[in-house]
Protein backbone atom coordinates (compact mmCIF):
# COMPACT_ATOMS: atom_id res chain seq x y z
CA UNK A 1 0.00 0.00 0.00
CA UNK A 2 3.00 2.60 1.01
CA UNK A 3 4.69 1.85 -2.49
CA UNK A 4 1.30 2.46 -4.42
CA UNK A 5 0.91 5.41 -2.40
CA UNK A 6 4.08 6.74 -3.77
CA UNK A 7 3.63 6.03 -7.40
CA UNK A 8 -0.36 7.50 -7.24
CA UNK A 9 1.60 11.05 -7.02
CA UNK A 10 2.48 10.41 -10.38
CA UNK A 11 -1.22 10.45 -11.25
CA UNK A 12 -3.00 13.11 -13.07
CA UNK A 13 -4.62 12.94 -16.14
CA UNK A 14 -7.63 14.30 -17.77
CA UNK A 15 -10.71 12.03 -17.75
CA UNK A 16 -10.46 10.10 -20.89
CA UNK A 17 -7.01 10.90 -21.66
CA UNK A 18 -5.04 7.52 -20.66
CA UNK A 19 -5.48 5.87 -23.48
CA UNK A 20 -4.85 8.11 -26.20
CA UNK A 21 -1.55 8.76 -24.69
CA UNK A 22 -0.74 5.37 -24.12
CA UNK A 23 -2.32 4.13 -28.14
CA UNK A 24 0.34 7.20 -28.95
CA UNK A 25 3.63 6.36 -27.27
CA UNK A 26 2.98 2.54 -28.19
CA UNK A 27 3.21 3.51 -31.93
CA UNK A 28 5.93 5.64 -31.22
CA UNK A 29 7.95 3.57 -29.54
CA UNK A 30 7.40 0.74 -31.96
CA UNK A 31 8.19 2.75 -35.29
CA UNK A 32 11.44 3.84 -33.40
CA UNK A 33 12.60 0.19 -32.35
CA UNK A 34 11.35 -0.89 -35.91
CA UNK A 35 13.89 2.29 -37.55
CA UNK A 36 16.80 1.71 -35.27
CA UNK A 37 16.83 -1.94 -36.58
CA UNK A 38 16.14 -0.61 -39.99
CA UNK A 39 18.51 2.01 -40.12
CA UNK A 40 21.46 0.31 -38.41
CA UNK A 41 21.28 -3.09 -40.83
CA UNK A 42 20.63 -1.04 -43.61
CA UNK A 43 24.22 0.19 -43.18
CA UNK A 44 25.41 -2.53 -43.02
CA UNK A 45 23.37 -4.33 -45.67
CA UNK A 46 25.65 -7.88 -46.79
CA UNK A 47 27.02 -8.70 -44.05
CA UNK A 48 24.01 -9.38 -42.05
CA UNK A 49 24.13 -12.69 -39.83
CA UNK A 50 20.85 -15.04 -40.33
CA UNK A 51 19.79 -14.14 -36.14
CA UNK A 52 19.92 -10.08 -37.42
CA UNK A 53 17.75 -10.48 -40.47
CA UNK A 54 15.31 -12.41 -38.05
CA UNK A 55 15.38 -10.17 -35.68
CA UNK A 56 14.86 -7.32 -38.47
CA UNK A 57 12.10 -9.34 -39.71
CA UNK A 58 10.25 -9.81 -36.65
CA UNK A 59 10.52 -6.33 -35.39
CA UNK A 60 9.03 -4.98 -38.45
CA UNK A 61 5.94 -7.57 -38.20
CA UNK A 62 5.66 -6.56 -34.69
CA UNK A 63 5.76 -2.71 -34.73
CA UNK A 64 2.46 -3.31 -37.73
CA UNK A 65 0.82 -5.41 -35.33
CA UNK A 66 1.02 -2.78 -32.49
CA UNK A 67 0.13 0.36 -35.03
CA UNK A 68 -2.45 -2.65 -35.45
CA UNK A 69 -3.44 -2.79 -32.29
CA UNK A 70 -5.15 -5.96 -31.92
CA UNK A 71 -2.94 -7.75 -30.99
CA UNK A 72 -0.45 -5.15 -29.58
CA UNK A 73 0.35 -6.81 -26.24
CA UNK A 74 1.68 -9.97 -27.77
CA UNK A 75 3.33 -7.77 -30.27
CA UNK A 76 5.30 -5.98 -27.40
CA UNK A 77 6.37 -9.14 -25.51
CA UNK A 78 7.91 -10.16 -29.02
CA UNK A 79 9.44 -6.64 -29.37
CA UNK A 80 11.03 -7.27 -25.36
CA UNK A 81 12.23 -10.55 -26.55
CA UNK A 82 13.88 -9.25 -29.64
CA UNK A 83 15.16 -6.92 -27.21
CA UNK A 84 16.52 -8.80 -24.66
CA UNK A 85 18.17 -11.19 -27.56
CA UNK A 86 20.06 -7.79 -29.06
CA UNK A 87 21.02 -6.92 -25.46
CA UNK A 88 22.72 -10.48 -25.12
CA UNK A 89 24.23 -10.37 -28.52
CA UNK A 90 26.22 -6.93 -28.01
CA UNK A 91 26.62 -7.82 -23.99
CA UNK A 92 28.22 -5.40 -22.77
CA UNK A 93 28.04 -2.69 -25.17
CA UNK A 94 24.66 -2.95 -26.18
CA UNK A 95 23.67 1.08 -25.49
CA UNK A 96 21.30 2.05 -22.66
CA UNK A 97 17.97 2.95 -24.76
CA UNK A 98 17.84 -1.16 -25.42
CA UNK A 99 17.33 -1.90 -21.97
CA UNK A 100 14.94 0.88 -21.97
CA UNK A 101 12.97 -0.43 -25.02
CA UNK A 102 13.07 -3.81 -23.41
CA UNK A 103 11.60 -2.51 -19.94
CA UNK A 104 8.66 0.18 -21.90
CA UNK A 105 7.97 -3.32 -24.01
CA UNK A 106 7.80 -5.78 -21.49
CA UNK A 107 5.61 -3.04 -19.05
CA UNK A 108 3.41 -2.81 -22.37
CA UNK A 109 3.03 -6.59 -22.79
CA UNK A 110 2.51 -6.80 -19.03
CA UNK A 111 -0.70 -4.59 -18.73
CA UNK A 112 -3.75 -4.17 -20.26
CA UNK A 113 -4.23 -0.57 -21.49
CA UNK A 114 -7.82 -0.94 -21.66
CA UNK A 115 -8.16 -2.25 -18.08
CA UNK A 116 -8.68 0.66 -15.54
CA UNK A 117 -6.70 -0.82 -12.88
CA UNK A 118 -3.68 -1.70 -15.46
CA UNK A 119 -4.16 1.14 -17.27
CA UNK A 120 -3.35 3.13 -14.26
CA UNK A 121 -0.69 1.67 -12.90
CA UNK A 122 0.84 1.07 -17.00
CA UNK A 123 0.72 4.94 -16.53
CA UNK A 124 2.63 4.75 -13.32
CA UNK A 125 4.87 2.22 -14.15
CA UNK A 126 6.34 4.10 -17.42
CA UNK A 127 6.58 7.38 -15.90
CA UNK A 128 8.49 6.22 -13.05
CA UNK A 129 11.35 4.66 -15.83
CA UNK A 130 11.46 8.26 -17.44
CA UNK A 131 11.89 9.59 -13.79
CA UNK A 132 14.92 7.21 -12.63
CA UNK A 133 16.49 7.90 -16.29
CA UNK A 134 16.76 11.34 -16.07
CA UNK A 135 17.43 11.37 -12.39
CA UNK A 136 20.16 9.06 -12.50
CA UNK A 137 21.54 11.14 -16.05
CA UNK A 138 22.32 13.82 -13.70
CA UNK A 139 23.81 11.87 -10.57
CA UNK A 140 25.89 9.95 -13.05
CA UNK A 141 27.36 13.06 -14.00
CA UNK A 142 27.86 14.55 -10.80
CA UNK A 143 29.02 11.39 -9.08
CA UNK A 144 32.15 10.69 -11.52
CA UNK A 145 33.16 14.17 -11.50
CA UNK A 146 33.90 14.95 -15.38
CA UNK A 147 31.41 17.90 -15.17
CA UNK A 148 31.80 19.92 -12.52
CA UNK A 149 34.63 21.91 -14.21
CA UNK A 150 33.99 20.91 -18.28
CA UNK A 151 36.43 18.36 -18.57
CA UNK A 152 33.76 15.70 -19.83
CA UNK A 153 32.74 18.76 -22.09
CA UNK A 154 36.77 19.35 -23.34
CA UNK A 155 37.56 15.61 -23.99
CA UNK A 156 34.44 15.47 -25.80
CA UNK A 157 35.64 18.02 -28.61
CA UNK A 158 37.38 15.18 -30.51
CA UNK A 159 33.74 14.76 -32.17
CA UNK A 160 32.87 16.97 -34.78
CA UNK A 161 29.24 17.63 -33.27
CA UNK A 162 30.26 18.43 -30.05
CA UNK A 163 33.38 21.08 -31.28
CA UNK A 164 30.43 23.39 -33.64
CA UNK A 165 28.15 23.77 -30.34
CA UNK A 166 31.05 24.62 -27.85
CA UNK A 167 33.46 26.05 -29.90
CA UNK A 168 31.41 29.47 -29.63
CA UNK A 169 31.48 29.32 -25.65
CA UNK A 170 35.59 28.95 -25.86
CA UNK A 171 38.24 31.40 -26.39
CA UNK A 172 40.14 30.76 -29.83
CA UNK A 173 43.39 29.92 -28.34
CA UNK A 174 41.45 27.16 -25.94
CA UNK A 175 39.70 25.69 -28.36
CA UNK A 176 42.76 24.98 -30.39
CA UNK A 177 44.56 23.80 -27.43
CA UNK A 178 41.62 21.64 -26.08
CA UNK A 179 41.36 20.00 -29.71
CA UNK A 180 44.90 19.51 -30.05
CA UNK A 181 45.03 16.48 -27.21
CA UNK A 182 45.06 13.58 -27.70
CA UNK A 183 43.67 10.24 -25.32
CA UNK A 184 47.53 8.49 -24.73
CA UNK A 185 49.16 8.94 -21.22
CA UNK A 186 50.03 12.29 -20.73
CA UNK A 187 47.82 14.36 -23.11
CA UNK A 188 45.99 16.99 -21.73
CA UNK A 189 45.37 19.20 -19.73
CA UNK A 190 41.47 18.62 -20.21
CA UNK A 191 40.52 21.80 -18.27
CA UNK A 192 38.71 24.49 -19.13
CA UNK A 193 38.59 28.00 -18.22
CA UNK A 194 35.93 29.16 -19.81
CA UNK A 195 33.48 30.28 -17.47
CA UNK A 196 30.46 29.74 -20.12
CA UNK A 197 31.45 26.34 -20.92
CA UNK A 198 32.08 25.47 -17.16
CA UNK A 199 28.52 27.16 -16.28
CA UNK A 200 26.59 25.05 -18.67
CA UNK A 201 28.63 21.59 -18.12
CA UNK A 202 27.10 22.39 -14.51
CA UNK A 203 23.74 23.25 -15.26
CA UNK A 204 23.43 20.11 -17.42
CA UNK A 205 23.44 17.59 -14.81
CA UNK A 206 21.88 19.97 -12.14
CA UNK A 207 18.72 20.54 -15.13
CA UNK A 208 18.40 16.41 -15.24
CA UNK A 209 18.25 15.86 -11.86
CA UNK A 210 15.64 19.11 -10.94
CA UNK A 211 13.71 18.38 -13.68
CA UNK A 212 12.90 14.50 -12.70
CA UNK A 213 11.63 15.91 -9.37
CA UNK A 214 9.77 18.83 -11.11
CA UNK A 215 7.80 16.15 -13.52
CA UNK A 216 6.49 14.64 -9.91
CA UNK A 217 4.11 17.79 -8.58
CA UNK A 218 1.21 18.30 -10.39
CA UNK A 219 1.79 22.05 -10.37
CA UNK A 220 5.27 22.51 -11.81
CA UNK A 221 4.60 18.74 -14.31
CA UNK A 222 3.95 20.70 -17.76
CA UNK A 223 6.88 23.13 -16.91
CA UNK A 224 9.21 20.21 -16.78
CA UNK A 225 8.02 18.44 -19.24
CA UNK A 226 8.65 21.75 -21.61
CA UNK A 227 11.90 21.77 -20.46
CA UNK A 228 13.04 18.43 -20.30
CA UNK A 229 11.96 18.14 -24.16
CA UNK A 230 13.98 21.08 -24.70
CA UNK A 231 17.12 19.52 -22.94
CA UNK A 232 16.50 16.61 -25.03
CA UNK A 233 16.31 18.53 -27.91
CA UNK A 234 19.42 20.35 -27.22
CA UNK A 235 21.39 17.19 -25.98
CA UNK A 236 20.38 15.83 -29.34
CA UNK A 237 22.13 18.49 -31.18
CA UNK A 238 25.03 17.60 -30.43
CA UNK A 239 25.02 14.01 -29.19
CA UNK A 240 23.16 13.23 -32.75
CA UNK A 241 20.88 10.06 -31.11
CA UNK A 242 18.12 10.84 -32.90
CA UNK A 243 15.60 7.87 -32.48
CA UNK A 244 16.32 7.70 -28.67
CA UNK A 245 16.01 11.42 -28.32
CA UNK A 246 12.31 10.72 -29.73
CA UNK A 247 11.45 8.12 -27.97
CA UNK A 248 12.45 9.60 -24.45
CA UNK A 249 10.86 13.19 -25.66
CA UNK A 250 7.90 11.11 -26.16
CA UNK A 251 8.11 9.51 -23.10
CA UNK A 252 8.78 12.80 -21.06
CA UNK A 253 5.22 13.66 -22.89
CA UNK A 254 3.15 11.10 -21.02
CA UNK A 255 3.37 13.47 -17.94
CA UNK A 256 0.97 15.85 -19.56
CA UNK A 257 -2.58 15.75 -18.57
CA UNK A 258 -3.97 15.85 -21.47
CA UNK A 259 -3.44 13.61 -24.74
CA UNK A 260 -0.96 16.33 -26.50
CA UNK A 261 1.25 13.00 -27.20
CA UNK A 262 -1.48 12.18 -29.61
CA UNK A 263 -0.72 15.06 -31.93
CA UNK A 264 3.03 14.04 -32.08
CA UNK A 265 2.66 10.32 -33.70
CA UNK A 266 2.79 12.14 -37.39
CA UNK A 267 5.64 14.45 -37.14
CA UNK A 268 7.60 11.29 -35.00
CA UNK A 269 6.99 8.95 -37.89
CA UNK A 270 7.80 11.61 -40.15
CA UNK A 271 11.56 12.22 -38.77
CA UNK A 272 12.09 8.78 -38.32
CA UNK A 273 10.63 8.20 -42.60
CA UNK A 274 13.84 10.82 -42.92
CA UNK A 275 16.51 9.28 -40.91
CA UNK A 276 15.38 5.91 -43.12
CA UNK A 277 15.60 7.84 -46.43
CA UNK A 278 18.93 9.34 -45.26
CA UNK A 279 20.23 5.86 -44.58
CA UNK A 280 18.92 5.11 -47.94
CA UNK A 281 20.68 7.82 -49.67
CA UNK A 282 17.84 9.24 -50.98
CA UNK A 283 17.95 12.47 -48.67
CA UNK A 284 21.36 14.46 -48.20
CA UNK A 285 23.48 12.96 -45.15
CA UNK A 286 23.10 13.52 -41.64
CA UNK A 287 25.08 12.45 -39.05
CA UNK A 288 22.80 10.44 -36.31
CA UNK A 289 23.67 7.71 -34.09
CA UNK B 1 -5.73 -7.10 -11.93
CA UNK B 2 -4.38 -9.89 -9.66
CA UNK B 3 -2.54 -9.46 -6.43
CA UNK B 4 0.66 -11.25 -7.75
CA UNK B 5 0.36 -9.33 -10.72
CA UNK B 6 0.95 -6.10 -8.77
CA UNK B 7 3.64 -6.97 -6.62
CA UNK B 8 5.84 -8.49 -9.60
CA UNK B 9 5.34 -4.84 -11.68
CA UNK B 10 6.22 -2.96 -8.07
CA UNK B 11 9.29 -5.94 -7.37
CA UNK B 12 10.45 -4.66 -11.53
CA UNK B 13 10.21 -0.71 -10.64
CA UNK B 14 12.04 -0.87 -7.32
CA UNK B 15 14.93 -3.02 -9.22
CA UNK B 16 14.55 -0.40 -12.34
CA UNK B 17 15.14 2.33 -9.63
CA UNK B 18 17.53 0.81 -7.44
CA UNK B 19 20.30 -1.01 -9.91
CA UNK B 20 21.81 2.68 -10.99
CA UNK B 21 22.53 2.84 -7.83
CA UNK B 22 24.52 -0.19 -7.28
CA UNK B 23 25.97 0.39 -11.04
CA UNK B 24 27.42 3.19 -9.62
CA UNK B 25 29.10 1.08 -6.73
CA UNK B 26 30.28 -1.31 -9.93
CA UNK B 27 31.47 2.09 -11.94
CA UNK B 28 33.79 3.33 -8.76
CA UNK B 29 35.12 -0.12 -8.04
CA UNK B 30 35.46 -2.05 -10.96
CA UNK B 31 35.95 0.58 -13.49
CA UNK B 32 32.60 -0.70 -15.30
CA UNK B 33 31.99 1.74 -18.43
CA UNK B 34 28.86 4.04 -16.87
CA UNK B 35 28.07 4.39 -20.66
CA UNK B 36 26.71 0.90 -20.50
CA UNK B 37 24.54 -1.41 -18.09
CA UNK B 38 21.11 0.06 -18.13
CA UNK B 39 23.35 2.56 -15.00
CA UNK B 40 22.09 5.77 -16.90
CA UNK B 41 25.48 7.36 -17.37
CA UNK B 42 25.52 8.09 -20.85
CA UNK B 43 28.28 10.76 -21.48
CA UNK B 44 29.36 11.27 -17.44
CA UNK B 45 32.52 10.06 -18.23
CA UNK B 46 35.37 9.40 -20.95
CA UNK B 47 35.17 6.37 -22.56
CA UNK B 48 38.58 5.59 -23.30
CA UNK B 49 39.79 1.90 -24.65
CA UNK B 50 42.37 -0.07 -23.24
CA UNK B 51 45.48 -1.31 -24.73
CA UNK B 52 47.18 -4.93 -24.36
CA UNK B 53 50.88 -6.16 -23.47
CA UNK B 54 51.52 -9.31 -23.98
CA UNK B 55 54.65 -11.47 -23.00
CA UNK B 56 55.42 -14.90 -23.08
CA UNK B 57 57.41 -17.03 -20.36
CA UNK B 58 59.79 -19.42 -21.92
CA UNK B 59 61.80 -22.48 -20.51
CA UNK B 60 65.36 -20.62 -21.99
CA UNK B 61 67.40 -18.11 -19.82
CA UNK B 62 65.80 -15.20 -21.23
CA UNK B 63 62.68 -16.07 -19.70
CA UNK B 64 60.23 -13.36 -21.11
CA UNK B 65 59.50 -12.41 -24.47
CA UNK B 66 57.35 -9.49 -25.41
CA UNK B 67 54.73 -10.14 -28.39
CA UNK B 68 54.98 -7.66 -30.38
CA UNK B 69 53.18 -9.09 -32.89
CA UNK B 70 49.65 -11.21 -32.38
CA UNK B 71 48.80 -14.14 -35.02
CA UNK B 72 45.66 -13.07 -37.21
CA UNK B 73 43.53 -15.59 -36.23
CA UNK B 74 44.04 -15.07 -32.63
CA UNK B 75 42.77 -11.09 -33.46
CA UNK B 76 39.38 -12.01 -33.06
CA UNK B 77 39.75 -13.09 -29.37
CA UNK B 78 41.83 -10.03 -28.30
CA UNK B 79 39.07 -7.73 -30.33
CA UNK B 80 36.48 -9.66 -28.22
CA UNK B 81 38.25 -9.26 -24.38
CA UNK B 82 39.07 -5.53 -25.59
CA UNK B 83 34.87 -5.18 -25.88
CA UNK B 84 34.19 -7.04 -22.76
CA UNK B 85 37.10 -4.72 -21.01
CA UNK B 86 35.34 -1.71 -21.87
CA UNK B 87 31.81 -2.34 -21.12
CA UNK B 88 33.20 -4.61 -17.93
CA UNK B 89 35.80 -2.59 -16.75
CA UNK B 90 38.25 -5.06 -14.06
CA UNK B 91 35.30 -7.42 -13.94
CA UNK B 92 36.43 -8.67 -17.53
CA UNK B 93 39.76 -10.96 -17.51
CA UNK B 94 41.54 -11.90 -20.55
CA UNK B 95 41.58 -15.96 -19.48
CA UNK B 96 40.02 -16.62 -22.93
CA UNK B 97 42.83 -14.50 -24.49
CA UNK B 98 45.51 -16.02 -22.51
CA UNK B 99 44.21 -20.02 -23.28
CA UNK B 100 44.61 -19.17 -26.75
CA UNK B 101 47.93 -18.24 -26.63
CA UNK B 102 48.80 -20.81 -24.67
CA UNK B 103 47.19 -23.50 -27.22
CA UNK B 104 48.81 -21.34 -29.89
CA UNK B 105 52.21 -21.65 -28.94
CA UNK B 106 53.05 -25.29 -27.15
CA UNK B 107 57.16 -24.23 -26.40
CA UNK B 108 55.83 -21.46 -23.40
CA UNK B 109 55.50 -21.74 -19.90
CA UNK B 110 53.07 -18.83 -19.60
CA UNK B 111 51.91 -15.44 -20.52
CA UNK B 112 51.60 -12.49 -19.07
CA UNK B 113 49.15 -9.89 -20.24
CA UNK B 114 49.32 -6.17 -19.13
CA UNK B 115 45.84 -4.29 -19.81
CA UNK B 116 46.60 -0.30 -20.05
CA UNK B 117 44.51 1.45 -19.60
CA UNK B 118 44.11 5.40 -19.96
CA UNK B 119 41.84 7.44 -17.63
CA UNK B 120 41.21 11.34 -17.74
CA UNK B 121 42.50 12.26 -14.03
CA UNK B 122 39.01 14.67 -13.64
CA UNK B 123 41.54 16.61 -11.07
CA UNK B 124 44.51 17.45 -13.35
CA UNK B 125 42.83 16.93 -16.97
CA UNK B 126 45.82 14.63 -18.16
CA UNK B 127 45.38 11.46 -19.09
CA UNK B 128 47.10 8.74 -17.09
CA UNK B 129 47.23 5.20 -18.02
CA UNK B 130 46.70 2.46 -15.29
CA UNK B 131 47.89 -1.16 -15.67
CA UNK B 132 46.86 -4.26 -14.28
CA UNK B 133 48.97 -7.93 -14.98
CA UNK B 134 47.78 -10.71 -15.61
CA UNK B 135 49.87 -14.12 -15.21
CA UNK B 136 49.03 -17.48 -16.61
CA UNK B 137 51.16 -20.39 -16.44
CA UNK B 138 50.88 -23.17 -18.21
Amino acid sequence: MGFESVLSRLDGDEPGTRHGKLRAFQIILALVICTEYGTKYLRRWGELGPDEVVAWCAVTVLTVAVAHGRWRRPAFAGIALVQTWYVFSLFPMAGNHRYLEAAFAATFAALDDEDGAEQVLLLRSLRTMVLVVLFYSGLQKLVHGYWLRGQFLAWSLWQDSFRTALEPLLPAEEFARLTSHGWSAGDGPYVVTSRPLVLLSNAIWLSEMALAALLIPRATRTFACVATCALIAAAELVARELMFGVEFAAATLLFLPGDFLRRCVVPAAALLAALVLVRLGVVPEVVFH
Amino acid sequence: MSALKRSVVHAGLIVFALWPAAHIGLVRTWEVNPWKLAGWGMYSAPQIPAELRISCFTPDEVGVHPLTALPPELEATRYEYLRARLGLGRLARPTGLARALLDRYPAIDGVSIVVAQPVLNRRTGFVEEFTTTYEYRR
